[in-house]
C-alpha cells in the first residue's frame, strides 16, 4: 500500500469523501436543494451557514453541490460499469474466437470510435428524451471501445500461451477457460481503464447537463454552471463553484487511477 | 514521401472508411426508426396541424408507407447522392445547413489542435528532459488539472477573466457583427474572436499531448541514436529537438487522429459557450427543436470529418516517419 | 608518448562498481583489444573514454588524450575520439537521411553537405554513395548500416577510433568485411583502434595488444601473440581453453564461455581477487587480498599465482 504514494492517497481519500457526501446528501441538506434558503446572491464565506453562498434564486450552492454529487457519481460509475461490461464482452469474444467474428467486432469498434460520442449523445437525447438513463446509455455506447481493444489484445495473447491448451487438455470448456482462467489475469489494465472512463463520463454528463440536456428533475453540477453563466459579471462564483467541484472530483479519480496503475503493475514495486 | 505513396495512404484510409460509414448510416437509420413519430409527424406539427388523410398522403409521397428494407435502401441511396434529408424546422436541405456551418467548426478544431499540439510538445519536452525533477512534476500536475477541467467551464472562466474583467477579448461570436470589415482586417477580427474558444477547447488536449510527448522524450532520450549523436559532437539543444523530440513527436501526431472524435464533440460544447455559428450550435438548436433529421445528418457528417482528419493525420505521419509507408 | 593514457579509471553506478581502477595506454597507430564477458566492464570503459556515460555514472580517475586530461569531450569530438556502436540499426536515427546523419556535426554549408557525405560513404566502401545519401536507415542492410556507423565516425576525422562490439550483430561473412574495413581505415588514416569485443577470433585477427577484463578489473595486459601462446592469468587460460579447436569451427565464432560459475555481484565487489570464486587455483590469500598487476616478461598480470 506504500506504493500508492501521496497523490494516490489524496485521490482515494477525496473519492471516498465524495462518495460519502453523495450518500449523506439527503441528511446533510434535507429537503429539495432547489428550495430558496435565503437572500439571492450571497457571496461565499459571507454567511457561515451558507459556505458557498446562494444563487440568483437564493438557493444554497453547497446543498446543490452535495446533491449534484449524486448525479455525477451515479452517471460516472454506472456508465463506466456499462462501458467496461460491453468492452469486456466484445473484447473477449473477438480475442478468444478470432477469425471472422474478430474482424467484424473490430470493425464495429473502429466505427464507434469514428462517431463523436457527444454528438451521438445529443441524437439520443433527441430520440429518447433527456434523463439520467439516456445520459448513461449515451456515454456507455461510446466509451467501451478502449476497453474492448485492450481486452482483445490481452485475451488473444493469453490464448496463444500454453495455459489455455493445458486447460483444454484437462477438459475445461471455453467459457470456463475465458472467465476463470484468462479474464482474472487481465483485471489490472481493465480496472485502470475504468478509472479513466469514470472521469470521462463525469465530464460528459456535466457537459450535457450544462447544455440543458441532463435530467430535468435532478440537480447537477453542469446545470448549476449553466445557471451561473448569465451572472458572470455580477456573481461569477455561481458558475465557478460547481465547476471547481467537477475539477476536484475528476482530479481525485485520475490520481486514484494513476495510483492503481502503479499498485497493480506487476512489473514495478 | 513520393506521390505514389501519398495515393496509397489515401486509398488505404478510404477503403477502410466505406464499411465504417455504412455501419454509421445503418445506426442513424435505426435511430430514425426508433424515434417516436416520423418526418410527417414533425412536418404536420411544425406546419400547424393537419388531418389523418393529409398525413397518409404525405407518407405515401415520402415512401414512409413502404416496408422498412425498402425505406433503408431508399435512405442509403439518398446518402450516396449526398442528400442528408430535408429539415422542416429550417425549411432547407440538411446538407445546406451543415455546409454553411462547417467552416466555423473546422476553423475552431484546426486552431485548437495547433494550439494543443504546440503547447503539448513544448511542455512535454520541458517535463521529459528531467524526469522526476520539479519541473516535470509541476508540468504533470498542471496537465492533470487541465485534463479534469470541463471545457465549458474553462470557457466561462476565460470569458470571466479575459473578456469581462480584463476586456482583452470579446465574450463570444465569430466576428464583430455589422462591422463591414474586409480583407486582412476581417481575418484579424475573426482571429481575435477565436482566441478564447481555441484555448478553452485545446486545454484538455494540451494535457493529452504533453503526457504523450513527455513519455516519448523520456523513452527516446535513452535510445542508441541519441548516444551516436552525442558521440558525433552534436550540441545538446540540437540533440533534444532534432533527435529526441523529433522522434517523440510521432505518437503525438498519430494521437491527433485518435482524438478527432473527442475534439469534434468538444467543439460542439465550446461553440455553444461562445455563441459560434458552427455545427455545435446547429446540433444544440436541433435537439431543442427535436429536429432529428438534422442531428442524424450531423452524426454522419461528424463521422466523415473524423475520417477526413484521420486521413490527413496518416499523411502527416507518413511525411514525418519514413518507415510508415513501407509497412 | 601515448595517444591515450588512462589512470585509475573507476566507474560506479550507485553501489555497483562497474569498472575498478583501470590503467592502460594506447600508442598512436596501435590496436588495443578490450576483451571480457558481458558485465566485465569493457563497454563501460569504452563509453567512459568516449565521454558518453549516462549521468547516473560516477567516474573517478583521469583520461588523457594527446597529453590533455579530458573533463569536457567537446574538444575531442572533432579530430580526436570517435566511436562505432554494436547495433547499427538503433544507433542511427530512423527519421533522418543517411547523408544528413554522417555530416550532421560538421557545420558545413548546406551546399557542401551532400558531396561531403557521399565522400565519407565512399570511404567506407558503400556502393553508389551519391544515392545512399538520401536513403533512410531502414532501407539498408545490417552490414551497410554498420558501414554508415563507421562513416559517421570517420567524418569526425578521429585519431582514436573506439569500436564497441562492431561485428556482434552481423552475419559471419559481413563480420569479416567490417573487420577488414576497420583494419584498412586504420592503416589509411593512421588511426589508433580500441576494439571492445568478447570474440577472441576478432582479437587474434586485429589486435596488437590485448587487455582482459573480468568483473570490472584488468586481469592481464599482453601483446596479442604472447597472450595466445602463453597466457598467464588463470582466467585468460580458461578462456583460451574454452575456445573451440581450429578446424571444428571458424575462430571468428569463438566466444568467451564455458568457465563454470558466474560473475560476482559488484554492489559492492568482493574482497580479494574477483575471479577467486571461479578459479581452481584460488586459496585463502586470493579471497582476502586483491592482487595487483605485476610484470612477467612483456605482460602485466593480476594474479597471486601467476
Amino acid at each position: 500500500m506504500r506504493r500508492l504514494g501521496l497523490g494516490g492517497w489524496v485521490g482515494l481519500s477525496l473519492v471516498l469523501a465524495f462518495v460519502l457526501i453523495a450518500i449523506a446528501a439527503p441528511w446533510l441538506y434535507p429537503g429539495d436543494p432547489q428550495d430558496r434558503v435565503g437572500r439571492a446572491l450571497i457571496w461565499p464565506f459571507e454567511d457561515p451557514a451558507l459556505p458557498f453562498g446562494t444563487d440568483r434564486l437564493g438557493r444554497d450552492l453547497a446543498a446543490g453541490i452535495a446533491h449534484g454529487t449524486r448525479v455525477s457519481l451515479l452517471v460516472g460509475f454506472a456508465a463506466a460499469a456499462a462501458a467496461i461490461t460491453i468492452g469486456v464482452v466484445v473484447g473477449s469474444l473477438a480475442g478468444y474466437l478470432g477469425g471472422l467474428i474478430d474482424d467484424a467486432l473490430m470493425r464495429l469498434t473502429d466505427t464507434v470510435q469514428t462517431i463523436p460520442g457527444f454528438v451521438l449523445a445529443l441524437a439520443l437525447v433527441a430520440v429518447l428524451g433527456a434523463g439520467v438513463g439516456t445520459v448513461i446509455l449515451a456515454i456507455a455506447v461510446s466509451s467501451w471501445t478502449g476497453t474492448a481493444r485492450i481486452v482483445r489484445a490481452e485475451v488473444s495473447s493469453w490464448r496463444e500461451r500454453d495455459l489455455v491448451l493445458a486447460c483444454r487438455a484437462m477438459g475445461m470448456g471455453h467459457g470456463e477457460i475465458l472467465f476463470r482462467q484468462i479474464l482474472p489475469n487481465i483485471a489490472a489494465p481493465v480496472i485502470v481503464l475504468a478509472s479513466v472512463v469514470v472521469a470521462v463520463a463525469i465530464l460528459v454528463e456535466s457537459a450535457l447537463s450544462f447544455l440543458g440536456f441532463g435530467d430535468p428533475s435532478l440537480i447537477s453540477w453542469g446545470a448549476m454552471v449553466a445557471e451561473g453563466r448569465g451572472l458572470l459579471r455580477r456573481a461569477w462564483y455561481v458558475a465557478a463553484v460547481p465547476g471547481a467541484a467537477i475539477v476536484v472530483v475528476v482530479v481525485a479519480i485520475s490520481l486514484a487511477g494513476d495510483a492503481l496503475t502503479r499498485a497493480l503493475d506487476p512489473r514495478r514495486g | 514521401m513520393k506521390p505514389g505513396q501519398l495515393g496509397q495512404v489515401v486509398r488505404r484510409r478510404l477503403a477502410h472508411a466505406v464499411p465504417v460509414l455504412l455501419v454509421v448510416a445503418l445506426a442513424t437509420f435505426g435511430l430514425l426508426k426508433l424515434a417516436p413519430g416520423d418526418a410527417v409527424d414533425v412536418l404536420i406539427a411544425t406546419g400547424g396541424g393537419g388531418d389523418a388523410a393529409l398525413a397518409a398522403d404525405l407518407r405515401r409521397a415520402y415512401g414512409l408507407d413502404q416496408p422498412w428494407p425498402a425505406q433503408l435502401a431508399h435512405y442509403l441511396w439518398r446518402l450516396v447522392q449526398l442528400d442528408l434529408g430535408y429539415s422542416f424546422v429550417h425549411n432547407r436541405p440538411v446538407s445546406h445547413l451543415i455546409w454553411e456551418r462547417l467552416p466555423v467548426s473546422l476553423l475552431l478544431m484546426a486552431s485548437a489542435t495547433a494550439f494543443a499540439v504546440g503547447f503539448g510538445i513544448v511542455l512535454g519536452v520541458s517535463a521529459g528532459q528531467t524526469p522526476g525533477g520539479w519541473r516535470d512534476r509541476l508540468i504533470l500536475s498542471v496537465g492533470l488539472v487541465l485534463y479534469a477541467m470541463p471545457s465549458f467551464w474553462v470557457g466561462l472562466m476565460l470569458i470571466l477573466i479575459f473578456a469581462v474583467k480584463l476586456a482583452l477579448f470579446p465574450v463570444g461570436g465569430f466576428e464583430t457583427a455589422a462591422s463591414d470589415l474586409t480583407g486582412i482586417a476581417r481575418v484579424l477580427d475573426i482571429a481575435w474572436h477565436a482566441v478564447l474558444p481555441t484555448v478553452a477547447l485545446a486545454l484538455l488536449f494540451v494535457s493529452v499531448y504533453l503526457r504523450l510527448m513527455r513519455a516519448g522524450v523520456v523513452e527516446v532520450a535513452s535510445a542508441d541514436f541519441v548516444r551516436t549523436a552525442r558521440a558525433k559532437g552534436v550540441g545538446a539543444t540540437r540533440i533534444l529537438w532534432a533527435h529526441v523530440a523529433r522522434n517523440a513527436l510521432l505518437p503525438v501526431v498519430a494521437m491527433v487522429g485518435v482524438q478527432a472524435a473527442t475534439l469534434l464533440g468538444g467543439a460542439v460544447v465550446i461553440e455553444s459557450v461562445f455563441s459560434l455559428p458552427g455545427l455545435g450550435r446547429l446540433a444544440y438548436d436541433s435537439v431543442l427543436a427535436r429536429d432529428l433529421v438534422v442531428l442524424l445528418g450531423l452524426l454522419l457528417t461528424s463521422a466523415v470529418i473524423v475520417i477526413a482528419i484521420n486521413t490527413v493525420v496518416d499523411l502527416v505521419v507518413a511525411a514525418l516517419d519514413p518507415r510508415v509507408v513501407a509497412r | 608518448m601515448s595517444l591515450l593514457q588512462i589512470d585509475q579509471l573507476s566507474v560506479r553506478f550507485g553501489a555497483t562498481m562497474a569498472l575498478d581502477s583501470l590503467s592502460l595506454a594506447i600508442a598512436a597507430g596501435e590496436t588495443l583489444a578490450l576483451v571480457g564477458e558481458s558485465g566485465s566492464g569493457k563497454s563501460t570503459a569504452a563509453l567512459a573514454i568516449a565521454g558518453l556515460l549516462s549521468h547516473q555514472a560516477t567516474v573517478t580517475g583521469t583520461i588523457r588524450f594527446d597529453g590533455q586530461a579530458l573533463t569536457d569531450w567537446r574538444g575531442v569530438r572533432q579530430g580526436g575520439i570517435a566511436m562505432v556502436f554494436q547495433d547499427a540499426m538503433s544507433a542511427l536515427n530512423p527519421v533522418h537521411r543517411i547523408g544528413a546523419q554522417v555530416v550532421e556535426a560538421l557545420r558545413l554549408p548546406r551546399a557542401e553537405q551532400r558531396v561531403a557525405a557521399a565522400r565519407f560513404l565512399d570511404q567506407v566502401g558503400l556502393p553508389q554513395p551519391e544515392r545512399l545519401v538520401d536513403a533512410y536507415p531502414h532501407e539498408l542492410s545490417g552490414g551497410m548500416r554498420q558501414r554508415v556507423g563507421i562513416a559517421i565516425a570517420v567524418a569526425q576525422n578521429p585519431r582514436l577510433l573506439i569500436a564497441d562490439e562492431p561485428t556482434t550483430a552481423l552475419d559471419v561473412t559481413i563480420q569479416a568485411q567490417i573487420l577488414a574495413l576497420l583494419r584498412d581505415l586504420k592503416a589509411r588514416l593512421g588511426l589508433s583502434l580500441l576494439l571492445v569485443t568478447h570474440d577472441l577470433g576478432v582479437v587474434a585477427e586485429t589486435a596488437d595488444r590485448v587487455a582482459v577484463l573480468y568483473a570490472g578489473c584488468l586481469m592481464e595486459l599482453a601483446p596479442a601473440a604472447a597472450l595466445f601462446t602463453s597466457p598467464h592469468h588463470p582466467y585468460t587460460q580458461g578462456l583460451l581453453e574454452a575456445r573451440p579447436p581450429f578446424g571444428t569451427q571458424a575462430p571468428m565464432l569463438a566466444e568467451l564461455v564455458e568457465i563454470p560459475g558466474q560473475l560476482p555481484r559488484l554492489d559492492p565487489p568482493p574482497a580479494g581477487c574477483r575471479f577467486a570464486a571461479r578459479c581452481d587455483r584460488a586459496d585463502q590469500r586470493c579471497r582476502a587480498e586483491q592482487p595487483v598487476l605485476r610484470p612477467i616478461a612483456d605482460t602485466l598480470v593480476a594474479c597471486h599465482h601467476a
